[in-house]
């Protein structure tokens, strides 16, 4: 079996929600994003923070990911994603104090925080007994190429939305962490699908639209398990009666009460009575191209 | 996240923290530009307020490309400070308009010169007069050209501030422009680009011209960073361009702040129209400064500074070969920028040439100073090696598509694709025997 999954997209496209799909999936476990290129380091800095939280330290600690003191939040944030990903921090610190006493250096190195990855990976698939692990990366998506290098045998999974739907869920759903203008979101949503379609490496790369996956799931699931090369199981239809570990932890994820529901079309269109028609034409403005390209009416 | 580094005398992290503290910002002033407080300099020369001594491989970021109080323009602007009372009632007067004329002698494109201070106004005047002048308002433009509003899609995110929403920016890619140009039919006032010599594949900006006027909008030309350091008039000059509009600034006045929009007649007397005035156009000094600067410029000191590259550029790669740094120096007549495979390994590349005592700016435009002595030079060279020898590589390999794409993106604003294109002309090049690819495409004038 090929591993690791990884799956990419614009934030609000429905990355989580594939997450959880494929989690679904009995041979899969496939976690959320992990951010493991802000921290300074992904070693001693790691310990420490495991630490600090295990003894509820309020530096660390803060509403979500949040933490109350500014110079621990990437890296508090970073454990705290392993959390919802069911690692938790007492696990975490032993997996990265084994590799920084094999390796005998401090995991600071892209490669070394990718090898970090790989060993939180494999415990989880020890743990579930699953056949192949997988997490999000997100934006990071675009960088496709060098992920490739970095993990021979991964698999990109680059899930795709309207761009002005996602526009409507930044402004509307998520103002208060998300992109904040329409031309904001215009240019970082076209660059990164661009970007993710020129590098990535054909056979290993497969694309999903969010409208096709809620509104015609079983046909999408059936062509994510071909390109895995894994039988199709009924259980990604119902994600929402399987158990993942997001939920058991999730550290005000937040996409983690949507993913508790079913499969719904509803806010396929939505930007048509989110966005003003100023709004549509702004975006439209920057990013026409990448629409009529990807096939979504201008 | 940088740290500033640890070497400093007391004095020097006393006098950041001080700054930090009051007025300089961290993410802009201190961590990506230079995490010191210079006190003074001279030529391409100067020192920290604990006394270390640099070498200034910007012109203080293009500022002085003559060096640090060079002595002939700081006559001119001294004497004429005492001789005319430095400020006037009004903002006329014959130096200005003895500076115009000597402009549009320079600049092939130019027939009249309207002046401000920053380079930053110069865009934004140059963006009103497109507007007026063709009644148009939309404005399609790729590059750097400041930090005013219409252009905040470039740097930090344009969330809370309020975007001038008739600007587009198509990040290079001409197929970008030519569907906005179509999609947008008489509604385009001005294709404003900044060439990015060193790396573009500068046919392009043909292209872009063509555009522009196949569709009734003007072309213009962000030349603040270009002006002065191609021998032939600026980039367009060199090149054979004929933008509408241009703007010019670094090097228009050695060491002080003066910026200029040129181009046709008609266009700049879009200006009877539009109040673009600065109180402070009433200082006389700036403008002495500025014809002695220019003078010397043409007069030699341009191609002073475009043998200096072409002795850095190739140093700079045959040290990075030798020690196996996948990583490579890319120029264009007075313009360099090097390029590291790996991002962290750059900047801490830069750290180390600081603590040698070479100042220059990861990820930015080298553009040195004709005050560089062939010794600088030297000693230049001699950090890059025992740095390039602390971080030696495995390989002699140059850099790679992704690499180029990160630094493009990050630079210049390129689109994915402009990125994966200009790689495709630019990487071949890379590891011949003349990396400094773009010196080739220009040619460098006599
Ligand atoms: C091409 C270009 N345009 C505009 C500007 C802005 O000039 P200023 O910083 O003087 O406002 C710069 C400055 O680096 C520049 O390089």
């Amino acid at each position: 079996m090929n591993t690791p999954i990884l799956l990419g997209g614009e934030h609000r496209s429905g990355t989580t929600l594939l997450s959880i799909v494929l989690d679904s999936h009995p041979a899969l476990d496939v976690g959320p994003e992990l951010d493991f290129a802000e921290p300074t380091n992904l070693g001693t800095l790691v310990i420490q923070t495991c630490r600090l939280l295990r003894e509820g330290d309020p530096r660390v600690l803060g509403p979500g990911t949040d933490t109350n003191d500014p110079a621990y939040y990437d890296v508090a944030h970073f454990v705290k994603q392993c959390e919802r990903y069911g690692v938790p921090p007492a696990t975490l610190s032993g997996l990265v104090e084994q590799q920084i006493a094999e390796d005998g250096r401090d995991i600071v190195a892209l490669r070394d925080r990718c090898r970090l990855l790989e060993r939180i990976g494999q415990f989880k698939m020890a743990m579930t007994g699953k056949l192949t692990w997988g997490i999000k990366l997100q934006r990071k998506i675009q960088d496709v190429d060098r992920y490739a290098q970095i993990f021979p045998g991964s698999r990109f999974i680059h899930i795709i939305r309207d761009g002005r739907d996602v526009a409507a869920s930044h402004l509307r759903t998520v103002p208060d962490w998300g992109y904040r203008s329409i031309d904001d979101t215009a240019y970082k949503w076209a660059n990164l699908i661009e970007a993710a379609r020129l590098r990535a490496p054909a056979p290993r790369y497969h694309e999903i639209r969010y409208e096709d996956l809620v509104s015609e799931p079983e046909k999408a699931c059936r062509a994510l398990c071909d390109f895995l090369e894994i039988p199709f199981a009924s259980q990604m239809l119902q994600h929402h009666l399987v158990d993942h570990t997001l939920h058991a932890h999730d550290w005000s994820h937040p996409s983690s009460e949507a993913t508790k529901n079913p499969l719904s079309d509803a806010p396929v269109g939505r930007f048509r009575h989110d966005l003003t028609a100023e709004q549509i034409t702004a975006f439209e403005d920057i990013a026409s191209g990448t629409l009529r390209t990807l096939g979504y009416a201008v | 996240m940088t740290s500033t580094p640890t070497t400093q005398a007391p004095t020097a992290r006393n006098e950041l923290d001080r700054a930090l503290a009051i007025t300089s910002s961290r993410t802009w002033d201190a961590d990506r530009r230079m995490p010191l407080v210079p006190d003074r300099g001279q030529g391409a020369h100067f020192w920290d307020s604990s006394g270390q001594e640099y070498i200034d491989l910007t012109s203080c970021t293009g500022a002085a490309p003559l060096g640090m109080g060079h002595a002939p323009v700081l006559d001119a602007v001294i004497d004429e400070m005492r001789r005319s009372g430095g400020v006037l009632p009004g903002v006329m007067s014959s130096l200005r308009t003895d500076v115009a004329q000597d402009l549009c002698s320079i600049f092939p494109c130019a027939q009249r010169a309207l002046f401000f201070r920053t380079g930053s106004c110069a865009t934004s005047g140059a963006v009103r007069l497109a507007r007026v002048h063709t009644g148009r308002d939309l404005i399609l433009t790729s590059g750097f050209h400041g930090w005013h509003d219409w252009q905040l899609q470039y740097k930090g995110t344009p969330d809370v501030v309020g975007r001038d929403a008739g600007v587009v920016d198509f990040g290079y890619d001409v197929e970008r422009l030519r569907t906005l140009l179509e999609d947008h039919p008489g509604r385009v006032a001005a294709v404003f680009v900044t060439p990015e010599s060193t790396c573009m594949p500068l046919a392009d900006l043909f292209t872009m011209q063509d555009l522009a006027r196949s569709h009734g909008a003007l072309f213009a030309l962000d030349e603040v960073m270009t002006g002065f350091r191609f021998v032939n008039g600026g980039l367009h000059g060199a090149l054979g361009l004929t933008p509408d509009l241009i703007t010019v600034s670094k090097g228009l006045c050695n060491g002080m702040a003066l910026s200029a929009v040129l181009g046709a007649r008609s266009v700049l007397e879009a200006h009877e129209k539009t109040y673009l005035g600065n109180t402070f156009m009433r200082e006389v000094a700036p403008f002495a400064g500025a014809r002695v600067s220019v003078d010397i410029q043409r007069n030699g000191a341009t191609q002073t500074i475009i043998d200096h590259v072409s002795r850095l550029v190739p140093g700079i790669n045959a040290v990075l070969a030798r020690h196996g740094l996948a990583a490579r120096a890319l120029s264009a007549a007075g313009i360099f920028h090097v390029l590291f495979e790996d991002d962290d390994l750059g900047q801490r590349f830069y750290t180390e040439l600081r603590r040698r005592g070479v100042h220059a700016e990861f990820g930015g435009a080298h553009l040195v100073s004709a005050a560089l002595t062939p010794e600088d030079i030297d000693q230049a060279l001699l950090a890059f090696d025992e740095v390039a020898a602390t971080f030696a590589g495995p390989s002699a390999r140059s850099i790679s598509a992704g690499a180029f794409a990160r630094f493009a993106e990050d630079a210049f604003r390129v689109t994915p694709r402009v990125a994966a294109r200009w790689w495709e002309q630019l990487g071949p090049r890379l590891d011949t025997a003349t990396p400094d690819a773009g010196a080739a495409l220009v040619g460098r004038s006599a």
